[in-house]
């Protein structure tokens, strides 16, 4: 499921206002900015394992940066299995950059162990789940950013890209 | 260097005397030597043969299990090897041809288990360590050891050092499946295990051996709905924790499973 509408906060001075989180130059201008998932239960943990995506993004050359302080960061583990990529602002320009790297962490993470799927009715054995928000500026800061989360299995992730020719349509 | 160590094949490990934990043994003085040495690939090499061996000797075990009619043991040993399965295939994805026809018998296996729901903690992680270097994993430590990859002939794991407890809830899907919803004994304490295991029992009077091949098919049947089900009874299939009119209610009867077991002579 894709579910596009407008975004809590508009800038990511708000974003970082919200989160308590000082403004740098870095923290701006990134091309990925890391946002708290959002979690009901803990507003500024992250997903679980964000500290490895993270890391692994940016050893991937992408230029992100993570909206939290070192005395600050937390992580909340919710365990049903899932794969929770968390909150990302993203210029639109690296957005398909950004959903190229995360398809193929998603590939990693589910092709080890894949049950035959021949029934519906027994939850652990279908695909492995996915849940992402991404937050995508206009780089001309002409059109208001847009918020696109994506709930569904990792083989449809795929389809956020068709999203993005819709993202500013009314 | 890794020509050295022994490859065990398929048929040794299903074989009927074969000693899981002799050549257990043997495998772990050989990785030392090898760490010690400081020879990664062979230490790697040897992690690789260790975990087939756990994998094949866990298989066994799950059987027995099953024989014994431990059904909850034999449902977490299940678990223990397909995490364990996943381990090995993240590291050497090639070894999908000497356990992928276990690991799909073991996921269908799990399917005629009549768990489906299951208990899930929320936690928020304070600190979290590698256990490859001992550092704390934060955005901004130096550690760049990627979780689940073998280094030096250890897993990559991480270590939960301090932690809140915010919640648990119930989930059909779990990350953990040894976490299986049970209903406590009371007074007495202790679990109280209420959960039908007729198909198990089927398959346990044909399931003699445990590497015997056998394949299994689920196909959806409908059941009569039980006389006296009220729309906020929990519903009958119990595959969800819904109440019957938000489940089955309006299907052609309540859901359920058949399953159709092959076994190969």
């Amino acid at each position: 499921m894709i579910d596009i509408r407008n975004p809590k906060f508009g800038s990511r001075r708000e974003w970082l206002k919200h989160f308590d989180v000082a403004e740098t130059a870095a923290l701006l201008q990134s091309d990925v900015l890391m946002l708290p998932a959002g979690y009901c239960q803990a507003e500024n943990a992250f997903a679980a394992g964000s500290a490895d995506l993270f890391k692994k993004l940016r050893s991937m050359g992408l230029n992100i940066e993570i909206c939290a302080t070192p005395e600050s960061y937390s992580e909340l583990s919710l365990n049903s299995r899932e794969i929770r990529l968390g909150k990302f602002v993203v210029n639109i320009d690296t957005f398909g950059i950004l959903l190229g790297f995360l398809t193929s962490f998603i590939a990693g993470e589910v092709s080890y162990s894949i049950h035959k799927n021949d029934t519906q009715s027994i939850d652990f054995t279908q695909p492995t789940k996915v849940e992402v928000t991404f937050i995508v500026e206009d780089t001309t800061g002409v059109r208001e950013s847009k918020e696109i989360k994506f709930e569904g299995s990792a083989d449809d992730f795929a389809k956020i890209a068709e999203s993005v020719d819709n993202l500013w349509q009314d | 260097m890794a020509g050295l160590i022994v490859q065990y094949t398929y048929d040794e490990l299903t074989s009927d005397g074969f000693d899981y934990q002799t050549a257990l043994s043997d495998l772990s003085v050989k990785k030392k030597r090898f760490q010690d040495s400081g020879d990664e690939a062979s230490a790697n090499e040897v992690w690789r043969q260790g975990q087939r061996v756990k994998i094949f000797q866990l298989f066994a075990t799950m059987h027995k299990q099953l024989q014994d009619e431990e059904y909850y043991e034999s449902w977490c040993t299940a678990d223990r090897i397909d995490i364990k399965a996943g381990f090995l295939l993240r590291n050497f994805p090639q070894d999908t041809d000497m356990i992928g026809s276990l690991l799909d018998r073991v996921h269908d296996y799990q399917k005629m288990f009549p768990y489906r729901l299951f208990t899930s903690t929320v936690m928020r992680e304070k600190t979290v360590r590698c256990t490859i270097c001992g550092q704390e994993v934060t955005p901004w430590s130096t550690c760049t050891h990627e979780v689940g990859k073998v280094y030096n002939g250890e897993l990559c794991c991480r270590e939960i050092a301090d932690f809140d407890l915010l919640g648990a809830d119930i989930v059909t899907n779990p990350q953990h499946k040894y976490a299986v919803a049970f209903l406590s004994n009371g007074k007495v304490g202790g679990r109280q295990d209420n959960y039908d295991y007729s198909v198990l029992k089927e398959l346990r009077k044909l399931w003699l051996k445990p590497f015997q091949p056998w394949s299994c098919k689920a196909t959806t049947i409908y059941r009569p709905v039980p006389k006296g089900t009220k729309d906020n009874d929990l519903c009958p299939c119990y595959s969800k924790p819904n109440s019957y009119k938000d489940c089955c209610k309006g299907k052609p009867g309540i859901e359920s499973l058949r399953f159709t077991i092959s076994f190969q002579e």
